[in-house]
């Protein structure tokens, strides 16, 4: 039961009220709602971003929601990886490198990092602009390295907050296409969503409103 | 990690130049600044330090005490030194300079008139170290008539002679016999010299006896640099503390006849240039620690300002930073190490900076060693110590400027970024403003330091000396030169139309005087008293201009007046209780051993207060009194306009005397000048530095208010659509800036009031700053200065605003 509370000097606002559920390993989850209903607080707790205000969250069997910001980059960086609608891309840094920069904060030996850039720009089909910066790519390319950068880490969970937001159609439903072989190879998805088509491709719809969960819709049994 | 980082740094900085160049030119000129007030400082305390006995060398000075007075002198007596050796075990050795004025000899047919001349003891080699080129230091002085020569000097008269065993003829035709050569004397040295004598020379014409004189007497006469050289484990408190029976023996003889005390004060050579101790005479040029102080002070400012600039550009620019902050925290940084990225750039930027201010220094060496009476060389820049105090400020910038950015940029959270929450940096705006306000303190404080050193400056060298000063030609050693001829030689002059004036005496008024212990009248009796005096001849007050207040001039038509008659000006006769009836006071001047006197009579006039030496010194009791000799100095008063042909006239007339030397002239006014020569310094450097700090304090507000100014395009625009005008524009971007200025004042004052009233009161004479904090002389500078930066933050400002208002306003609103 989780809830969180925002406090400013004169408005209290409560983001998330008493919501509760679970995600299994490789399922793929939608969360939808209309803007402010607390979809992207959500997401911030699960990707341990931010803590409740009140609640318990188990991470892999473990209880985080009380963990200081250094523990929960701890266990985000090699767990969790993210896919955001604006891709949120450095653009000081060539394609290589943003794909990189993960596993520079794992510490990971040179070699190791290098083989596995290599794999993850191939595997979103984007080696051919390594070197290219963000802003020489198309919106599709971008969010394919973003990607890619999601998931160097081999992480646990991918949380993606509407992925295809800034998107065409066909770079949408490539993006999605991508995603869905994620799930497919065993990666836990999590996605904010706008667009209801997007929102079929996951197992199970969660409505939030107002901070709550209305109705959970299991689309596929895994 | 480390290079993802300088990577990220350095792409950055390209994409964003304004700001770097701003920032460059900004840190290079603060880290210039730093490393020319380094050299300057590591110079001044580097005096002497290159004889290897330096840590035992101490120089004697004079401290006498005279019915009560105190007098200090640099030299000290010349038996003094030996018989220290002789009575204390804790002397290891000693050695004496004496100076000789100017030194002329003849070699080859041509003629040579020296000056850093010195007679020295055959001893002097053992205690101070001089690298020698020819000739062997145990003996190099030990014989009469011998010559050690420097270097350069070897040079300009032997050319590429060997100069071993060649001999100068001295001015009576004494052979004196080159015995070595050493390499010049370092700059470093606060006593330097182009040869020395032995002082076997003195004691060959004057007898053993007379050299080695340890009477009472002869303690009382300072004509000598002395020096000694301790022995391993000896102290100058353990001769100080044993000093009384030395006291009693050697000085109290002659010192209870007058009245008298003498004690020795022992100065480690290590500070003999770099202490002034008050009222020391005939020292040596020093250096000024308080100015060491103060350079180094304001060189710190204009660093932190340098770094307040990087500070405050980089915070304000933090949000297109918070982005990429956020971004890297969710993919897993801690603060650490976003910490650990921005001090890289700022590192960075700092080591670029660091590169440009040290190229910088060696273009700009000449013109500093000019303006700091310096000959620093460009390759001692890279001597170790150099470097390392380099590369300590450039770490203590890149530290300093990066790391509150640093701090303050890790600490955004990703969510708030990530979220476009944080649309300005609006917590942090007061600190920005605070640091603003902070720079221009410091520029305003610099622009009233600058003002008042202008002014004290002009005080001092427009200030009525009491005697006119202008167009006098001094021209000395005249009795050494001409003989018994110099009254001649006056007579000669005065044919000339253009010489207004001729006038004789022994010394020079405001250059030099003698201190005669003599006896004055006071309560009945007759006291001993050391007294400033000049001796002159009937023409010297006149012709000076020198107002007599009371009584009379000197009168040559009444025969009592050559020696009996004495002037003395109005602070002799406050100090000495004389005000209310000075006239006719006894005076016994020129007191002898045996108690009696060369001049018994009377004060006949009393003159208004002159300044017989630099300003810088109160007036003190002074006197005049009719001499017997022939005078050593002329002073010739030159018709305006006529300086050089004059000049030429008195040359050629002194030819026709057949001196055995050149004629030995200056003019008192530029001699005067070079008594302020510190304070014109001073003035400079703190024009130069003001300047600096201001222009680095715009640097910062043109980095900050351009980008205040593009955050606020679409603001401007809507403004401009609804109605507003350029000027309200203007108005809007400048008066933040503007009230920050007007702020700063608040603290510029009462600092600028404190920090130059303290200055101010090391001078006798001084301006009215300070003296009272709401009269207008106080005000003014002030005033001046608050205005003076506003106006300069307008137009730093005022520019780019005006761009700003006259842009179209369809560009900034088009991609709403």
């Amino acid at each position: 039961m989780l809830s969180k509370v925002f406090r400013t000097d004169e408005v209290e606002t409560t983001a998330l009220n008493n919501v509760s559920f679970e995600v299994s390993t490789a399922e793929f989850v939608a969360i939808m709602g209309p803007s402010g209903c607390g979809k992207s607080t959500l997401l911030n707790i699960i990707g341990l971003l931010d803590n409740p205000t009140s609640g318990e969250f188990f991470f892999n069997g473990t209880e985080v929601s009380k963990f200081k910001e250094k523990q929960r980059t701890n266990l985000r960086k090699s767990n969790i990886g993210f896919v955001f609608q604006s891709f949120n891309l450095i653009d000081e840094l060539t394609v290589y490198e943003n794909v990189e920069l993960p596993l520079l904060y794992q510490n990971m030996p040179s070699s190791e990092r290098k083989k596995r850039v290599e794999v993850a720009l191939e595997r979103m089909k984007i080696s051919h602009r390594k070197k290219h910066f963000p802003q020489q790519l198309s919106g599709g390319q971008q969010q394919r390295v973003a990607i890619a950068r999601a998931v160097v880490g081999n992480p646990k969970l991918i949380l993606a907050d509407e992925p295809t937001g800034n998107l065409d159609s066909a770079n949408g439903e490539e993006v999605m296409g991508l995603l869905s072989e994620l799930n497919r190879d065993g990666t836990t998805i999590v996605m904010v969503t706008h667009s209801p088509s997007d929102a079929e491709k996951a197992h199970r719809i969660i409505q939030l409103f107002d901070g709550h969960i209305v109705t959970e819709n299991i689309k596929k049994l895994l | 990690m480390f290079t993802n980082f300088l990577v990220s740094a350095y792409r950055n900085l390209m994409r964003n130049r304004t700001f770097t160049i701003v920032n460059i030119l900004g840190l290079s000129i603060g880290i210039l600044s730093s490393i020319l007030v380094l050299l300057y400082v590591t110079d001044e305390l580097a005096f002497d330090k290159h004889h290897s006995k330096h840590h035992r060398i101490y120089r004697i000075i004079s401290n006498f005490h005279i019915n009560g007075k105190q007098d200090l002198f640099a030299v000290s007596a010349h038996s003094l030194a030996p018989t220290l050796k002789q009575e204390f075990t804790d002397v290891e050795e000693f050695v004496r300079f004496i100076p000789t004025d100017n030194f002329f000899f003849r070699y080859n047919g041509a003629d040579f008139n020296e000056e850093e001349f010195f007679f020295a003891d055959s001893s002097m080699f053992k205690i101070f170290d001089h690298e020698f080129l020819l000739g062997n230091p145990e003996d190099a002085l030990n014989n009469p008539y011998s010559i050690v020569i420097t270097e350069t000097l070897a040079k300009r008269i032997f050319g590429n002679t060997n100069p071993i065993g060649q001999v100068l003829q001295g001015m009576q035709n004494e052979p004196f016999t080159i015995t070595a050569v050493i390499k010049d004397v370092p700059r470093r040295s606060h006593f330097r010299f182009s040869a020395l004598v032995s002082t076997a020379t003195i004691r060959e014409q004057i007898g053993i006896e007379r050299f080695n004189d340890n009477t009472s007497a002869s303690f009382w006469n300072v004509n000598t640099y002395s020096y000694i050289l301790l022995r391993k484990g000896g102290s100058t408190e353990s001769i100080l503390s044993n000093f009384e029976p030395f006291n009693e023996k050697y000085i109290v003889p002659v010192g209870k006849a007058i009245n008298g005390e003498f004690t020795p004060i022992f100065q480690p050579l290590k500070e003999t240039h770099f202490t002034k101790i008050e009222g020391l005479q005939g020292d040596f040029p020093v250096g000024n620690h308080s100015y060491l102080f103060i350079f180094s002070f304001v060189a710190l400012f204009i660093l932190i300002i340098a770094c307040i600039n990087y500070m405050n550009m980089a915070t304000a620019r933090s949000t297109k930073r918070a982005r990429e902050v956020g971004i890297r925290k969710v993919i897993g940084a801690t603060q650490g190490q976003i910490v650990r990225q921005f001090i890289s750039e700022s590192f960075l930027l700092s080591i670029i900076a660091a590169l440009i201010a040290l190229a910088s220094s060696a273009l700009i060496m000449p013109w500093f060693n000019h303006l700091a009476d310096k000959q620093i060389l460009v390759c001692e820049l890279f001597k170790p110590s150099y470097l390392l105090g380099i590369i300590f400020i450039t770490l203590f910038v890149g530290l300093v400027a990066g790391s509150y950015p640093a701090f303050y940029l890790s600490s955004f959270s990703p969510v708030v970024v990530l979220k476009g929450i944080m649309n300005k940096a609006k917590g942090k705006v007061g600190l920005r403003k605070l640091l603003v306000v902070f720079q221009f303190t410091i520029s305003i404080l610099m622009i009233i330091a600058t003002l008042v050193v202008s002014q004290q400056q002009s005080y001092i060298r427009n200030k009525d000396m009491g005697f006119d000063k202008e167009n006098l030609l001094i021209v000395s050693d005249l009795d050494t030169i001409i003989g018994k001829r110099v009254n001649s030689f006056k007579q000669e002059l005065l044919r000339n139309p253009n010489i207004l004036g001729v006038a004789g005496s022994q010394q020079v008024l405001g250059i030099s005087n003698s201190k005669i212990v003599s006896r004055i009248e006071q309560d009945g009796e007759m006291k001993e008293v050391a007294l400033n005096l000049i001796g002159c001849d009937f023409d010297y007050l006149k012709l000076l201009g020198v107002k007599i207040d009371q009584g009379r001039h000197f009168d040559p038509t009444m025969n009592t007046d050559s020696t009996q008659a004495f002037i003395i000006n109005e602070t002799f006769a406050k100090f000495y209780g004389w005000s209310d009836e000075p006239m006719g006071k006894r005076i016994q001047f020129g007191l002898r051993l045996d108690g009696t006197v060369r001049n018994d009579g009377r004060v006949i006039g009393v003159a208004r207060d002159f300044h017989f030496t630099s300003i810088h010194n109160p007036i003190e009791p002074f006197m005049f009194i009719i001499s017997p000799r022939e005078p050593n100095v002329l002073t010739i008063k030159i018709k305006p306009g006529t300086v050089n042909e004059t000049l030429d006239f008195v040359k050629k007339k002194f030819d026709e005397f057949k001196a055995t030397r050149d004629l030995n002239y200056y003019f008192l006014e530029q001699e005067l000048e070079d008594l302020y020569r510190a304070e014109q310094k001073l003035g400079w450097l703190f024009r130069v530095f003001s300047v600096v700090t201001i222009f680095i304090s715009c640097l910062g507000l043109l980095g900050l208010s351009s980008f205040i100014t593009e955050q606020r395009t679409k603001e401007i625009g809507i403004r401009k659509v609804l109605g507003g005008t350029s000027v309200n524009i203007i108005i809007l971007l400048t008066k933040q800036f503007l009230s920050l200025v007007l702020a700063a004042n608040i603290f510029a004052w009462p600092l600028a009031y404190f920090a130059m009233q303290r200055w101010l009161q090391g001078f006798s004479y001084r301006i009215a700053f300070a003296q009272s904090p709401f009269s207008w002389q106080t005000l003014l500078p002030m005033l001046f200065s608050g205005i003076l930066a506003l106006l300069i933050a307008f137009i730093t400002v005022g520019l780019l605003s005006w761009r700003a208002a006259e842009a179209n306003p369809a560009g900034s609103l088009k991609y709403e």
